[in-house]
């Protein structure tokens, strides 16, 4: 087969579908990365206007541009926008689409997770923007700190749409998350080991790992809070034993590695495109490496740092505060290894490396301020005043928006086959990083002169006017900037002459293929044995394409691609990825009625759209796997693999895993709330108790040990082991039976006071994960019942088992928890 | 930045060191950038960049001494600015409301949005909400501390001498929140003891 | 399995760090500054052991991690664990030098 045949053949089966029908159905990661690229664009574009807004009112002192209520939905949606709209989504269409690119892999672990991933996206977003066009708009600031949030002092809907969208959305860079750690495992070149990855790969798996354990407990915070304001739960209420500090933990658990998670991709666009410039090799890979992980941890151990003034414990801030200086130290190894490239190399000052000059200025800044914010005394007079707004905006353009440009740039050739047109880009640079230093420099001194944030007006004899003119000057300036780098990409993706193949002279993966990339991405599938693989062969690309590499033949309709073995990247399976599917948007869209009941308070009808969720993932489910055994596969270098039918640690599974591990965190972090309720709000001990419900106990343990072994038994090994899994069901059917009793008989009622709260949604926790496994149990009966689920291909019992241990595990420590509590009330 | 009272003149120190090292180490970044593009035309290149020097000792070392050094000195000086062990020579209690401060003396009376205290003198404030979260900061006082419902915070400021200084809500707490703002007058010895005998 | 030898040591880390952070708030909440064991106060003495061990175990991590030579992978979990090690050891900075509960 020769090239043309080849392509024409691999395009065939990796083609979307058609017309409209396409633009709904479509998995490709290539397309849904752009997609979430454009959108997170375009809500940039709309958090910049309210930033223009706020500029315009704040120009001048007693402006009457916009009232307080108003302004309150300005700023409160501006720092939404861009933190949950526009960065988190940006770096995740980025990633999603590069990924598969430099991995040497055609597509990403789970293409239908994306495609749901993009479309909650979508929905959670517009639902909030939609808010802001009404005028409901949330209005306690990006970080809704109860009670102000509440019910009680925001009786309108506007926390409910943050609480709501910001979750949905959550539910997207969730699906993100998961897919990318499980991606950048198993869906590599052959032969790329750990330590041959490219660095890209690295931050984003620390990215993925931080988002997995970093969103849970901003999920399970908007959870509580919307109970909270439904029902009339008081976990932050303090009057009931509820504490509006629980808050402010849950979020900035989340927050504070949330800036990292925005840093670190960006960090890894550097990474790979400083090198490129300087025309030589990163130095230091490994120091790297070791310094993107230690970010990934530390950047857990900062929480409090934005809690410095609540009163909290010197010792304690402390802590924190050490542990925030201690960041900066892999912080400042990138820095240098950075330098230390560009000192060996021969760096030329192309128009991406212009913006990372303009990258390093403002970050190294923002990150010198940083150090002192995390000065426990410093931060107690800097705290809440615009010296805060200026060092996160040095932090964010400077660590994000400027390393993105950057990227923009250097692979807008990629993604269009195009090169820019006129020298538009270095205007745009100029505006945008002059205009920037002139917004926010300035910012810093009216911080320090005592203007607080979030002040809709302040008093002429403030001496903060002049000030303040000059911001509002430099933020138009950068608006201008934007729009003509906005109007240079287009007319780049329009008019641009055709690039040739590998521009810059890289020397990665995502520069083998064509430009713009095939929807197959690789022809053939490379083989690796160094970082820089396409740098030391430089053929590789015409190799590739003649189908010199792996899996080069088209195979009944199959879309396939190698899945790895983790550590060595030695060929472990052949994994055959689901084409184009409605079942996304359907979930999604199902996912969207919930959250839209639950905004306009018709709590019965809302539970019908979570079971048109189950339906439509039980659908999504029964689409996968095979009847027949498939048998083994040639890749194309003389040796035979499995297909993931018939494989072990596929996808799937490793899915699944982190899945759990995300549950875990939220399950983890509803624990620390409850012991945190019980050490510092006031009015604990409750007055009503519980009985340590022993009896209870005891069912739910043996029902969940009973699940969790007949489960195994019922592994399809010999027999078909039927009954084996209508006992694992009993045993799962009794745990959950038992564990929906206790609300209802044994413990107190959940709006008197947060115990009652707290314990009630412990159960309902333990009940949520007992479902699912039931209702996993009865899905694995019915797959053994069509023979998908048979000997040799044990596969999804394995995954089965996986949630049946979680939710058996679950269960038992619900009711130890409630045991433990029951005796220290 | 124009401390009048010890806890805000030692963070106004602290200030300037901590800016004059920023410089220091931002002037350094920006000059190896600077040279890294010049010599990138002409000078040979030594193949092997050493690690070294460039992530041991500048990217590892260099941070490390700086930053040990800096939060030694500031948890000391965190540790000096808090409330106690000495007593204070006032209690004041503060409640902070949409959108409003009142203050309650030792003696049962209470002011509204207007602090009173002796120069010169160490006054613990305890500051709680009954609303939403509110902050309370004197900037040329001291640093600032949340009024949160439910929860007593204690703060000790001094001003070192007699004046009327603003203080505003630093917490967002409403469409209020703008002017939430008080005033914390410090009284010389005799003013203060006209203030105590109610003949304000 | 390299990845988690390359987070072993910033593991601890955390797992040490929360410990010594429940701690100090459980023994705030309980008042135990107040109590005291023979010559120590109950509060700070488990704080500054707990400190010891969890220094004392990532150095011991770093040094066994130290033991595997060959990838990069393995010198950055050596790394990584001396990072782990230094950091604990200076995050617990503030129990001797600050007063526990103000
Ligand atoms: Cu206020």
């Amino acid at each position: 087969m020769n090239a043309i045949g080849r392509h024409r053949g691999l395009a065939r089966i990796w083609a979307g579908e058609p017309g409209l029908r396409g633009v709904f159905s479509a998995v490709s990661h290539t397309d849904i990365g752009k997609r979430f690229i454009i959108a997170s664009a375009i809500f940039f574009a709309i958090a910049g206007v309210l930033a223009m807004l706020i500029r315009a009112q704040l120009a001048t002192s007693h402006s009457a541009f916009v009232g307080p209520e108003a302004y309150a939905q300005i700023f409160t949606m501006h720092g939404s926008i861009m933190m949950f709209l526009f960065a988190i989504p940006m770096l995740e269409g980025v990633a999603i689409y590069l990924l598969p690119k430099l991995l040497g892999s055609r597509d990403l672990a789970f293409p239908r997770l994306t495609a749901l991933g993009w479309w909650c996206y979508l929905f959670g977003g517009s639902i909030m923007v939609g808010s802001l066009l009404v005028g409901l708009a949330p209005n306690a600031g990006w970080f809704l700190y109860p009670p102000l949030s509440g019910p009680e002092y925001t009786p309108g809907v506007n926390s409910d749409v943050w609480l709501l969208g910001v979750t949905f959305v959550e539910i997207s860079a969730m699906c993100a998350a998961i897919e990318i750690v499980v991606t950048i495992l198993k869906f590599r070149a052959k032969g790329m080991r750990l330590d041959r990855m490219p660095i890209y790969a690295w931050y984003i798996l620390a990215t993925a790992g931080m988002m997995i354990f970093g969103f849970p407990p901003l999920i399970l915070g908007s959870i509580l809070l919307e109970i909270e304001r439904a029902f009339g739960w008081p976990f932050f209420d303090p009057e009931l034993g509820g504490s509006p500090l629980l808050w402010q933990h849950l979020f900035w658990l989340f927050g504070h590695p949330e800036v990292y998670i925005i840093f670190l991709p960006a960090a890894g666009a550097i990474s790979t495109i400083i090198p490129v410039m300087a025309r030589t090799k990163l130095i230091g890979y490994g120091a790297i490496v070791a310094s993107v992980m230690a970010l990934a941890f530390l950047s857990f151990g900062l929480w409090v740092h934005h809690m410095f003034t609540t009163g909290i414990p010197h010792m304690a801030l402390g802590f924190f505060s050490a542990a925030s200086v201690l960041v900066a130290i892999p912080t400042s190894i990138q820095i240098f290894a950075w330098l230390g490239t560009l000192w060996a190399g021969r760096p030329k000052l192309e128009l991406p490396m212009l913006y990372l000059l303009g990258f390093f200025f403002v970050f190294i800044l923002g990150g010198l301020t940083g150090v002192m914010l995390a000065i426990v005394p410093f931060n107690q007079q800097a705290h809440d005043t615009a010296f805060v707004t200026a060092h996160l905006h040095y932090v964010l353009a400077g660590g994000f928006v400027f390393p993105m440009l950057a990227a923009a740039y250097y692979w807008m050739p990629h993604v269009t086959g195009r090169l820019r047109v006129m020298r538009i880009g270095e205007a745009a640079f100029w505006l945008i990083f002059i205009g920037f230093n002139i917004t926010f420099f300035g910012m810093h001194l009216t911080g320090l002169l005592g203007m607080p944030r979030r002040v809709y007006t302040y008093p002429a004899e403030a001496g903060w006017d002049w000030l303040n003119l000059v911001s509002s000057i430099g933020g138009f300036l950068q608006a201008f900037g934007f729009a003509l780098f906005a109007l240079d990409i287009a007319l780049q993706a329009w008019l641009g002459r055709p690039a040739r193949r590998n521009p810059w002279g890289a020397g990665t993966l995502e520069w083998t293929m064509m430009t713009p990339p095939p929807a197959y991405n690789f022809a053939s599938l490379p083989e690796v044995e160094c970082r820089e693989p396409l740098g030391a062969r430089g053929t590789l690309a015409a190799d590739l394409a003649r189908g010199e590499g792996l899996l080069a033949a088209p195979r009944n309709g199959w879309r396939e691609t190698l899945a790895v073995d983790i550590a060595s990247g030695k060929p472990d399976h052949v994994a055959i990825l689901p084409g184009p599917s409605l079942l996304p948007v359907a979930a999604a869209a199902s996912f969207g009625g919930f959250f839209a009941m639950m905004l306009l308070s018709l709590y019965w009808i809302a539970p019908l759209f979570l079971v048109a969720v189950t339906v439509v993932i039980w659908l999504w489910a029964s689409t996968n796997g095979s009847r027949e055994p498939v048998g083994p596969l040639e890749i194309g270098d003389g040796t035979t693999v499995p297909s993931h039918y018939e494989a072990q640690g596929t996808v799937g599974y490793w899915g699944s895993v982190f899945a759990l591990c995300a549950s875990g965190t939220l399950f983890g972090s509803l624990i620390f709330g409850f012991a945190y309720l019980w050490t510092v709000a006031p009015h604990w001990p409750p007055q009503t108790g519980l009985d340590a419900p022993l009896f209870e106990t005891g069912l739910i343990v043996a029902g969940a040990l009973a699940a969790a072994i007949f489960v195994r038994l019922a592994l399809p090994r010999t027999g078909n082991g039927e009954g084996r899994l209508y006992l694992a069901i009993a045993g799962m059917g009794l745990t959950l039976l038992v564990l929906a009793s206790l609300p209802v008989l044994r413990l107190p009622a959940p709006t008197d006071h947060a115990f009652g709260a707290v314990s009630t949604t412990l159960v309902a926790y333990g009940l949520f994960h007992a479902m699912v496994a039931t209702l996993i149990l009865a899905f694995m009966m019915v797959r053994k019942r069509q023979g998908f689920v048979a000997h040799g291909r044990p596969q999804e019992m394995r995954v089965a088992t996986l949630w049946v241990d979680y939710a058996a595990g679950t269960a038992i420590v619900v009711a130890l928890v409630l045991v433990l509590a029951a005796w220290g009330v | 930045m124009d401390p009048a009272g010890p806890s805000a003149a030692a963070i106004a120190d602290l200030w300037w060191w901590m800016l004059a090292g920023s410089v220091l180490l931002s002037g350094l970044v920006f000059v190896i950038l600077f040279l890294a593009f010049r010599r990138a035309g002409r000078a040979e290149r030594s193949d092997a960049p050493s690690e070294k020097l460039w992530l041991g000792w500048l990217g590892l070392a260099m941070p490390v001494v700086v930053l040990l050094a800096l939060l030694t000195y500031a948890l000391h000086l965190g540790g000096r600015i808090l409330p106690g062990p000495d007593a204070p020579d006032l209690t004041v209690e503060v409640t902070a409301y949409n959108w409003g401060w009142s203050f309650r003396y030792p003696d049962g009376r209470v002011s509204e949005r207007v602090l009173h205290i002796p120069a010169d003198a160490k006054i613990d404030l305890v500051i709680s909400a009954t609303d939403v979260i509110h902050s309370f900061w004197v900037p040329r006082l001291a640093g600032k501390m949340d009024a949160i419902p439910g929860h007593v915070n204690e703060l000790r400021i001094e001003a070192d001498r007699p004046g009327t200084f603003a203080g505003v809500c630093a917490e967002y707490c409403g469409i209020g929140h703008v002017d939430h703002d008080f005033q914390v007058i410090a009284h010389d010895g005799e003013s203060w003891q006209d203030f105590l005998e109610n003949r304000e | 399995m390299p990845l988690l030898r390359l987070s072993a040591g910033l593991t601890l880390w955390a797992i040490g760090f929360c410990a010594i952070y429940a701690v100090h708030g459980l023994g705030c909440a309980l008042g135990w500054p107040n109590e005291t064991v023979g010559p120590f106060e109950l509060h700070r003495a488990s704080m500054i052991a707990l400190w010891a061990c969890f220094t004392l175990a990532g150095i011991w991590l770093a040094l066994v991690l130290g033991r595997y030579r060959g990838s990069a992978m393995d010198r950055a979990s050596m790394l990584l664990a001396w990072a782990g090690a230094g950091t604990t050891l200076v995050s617990g900075l503030p129990i001797v030098l600050v007063p526990a509960c103000l």
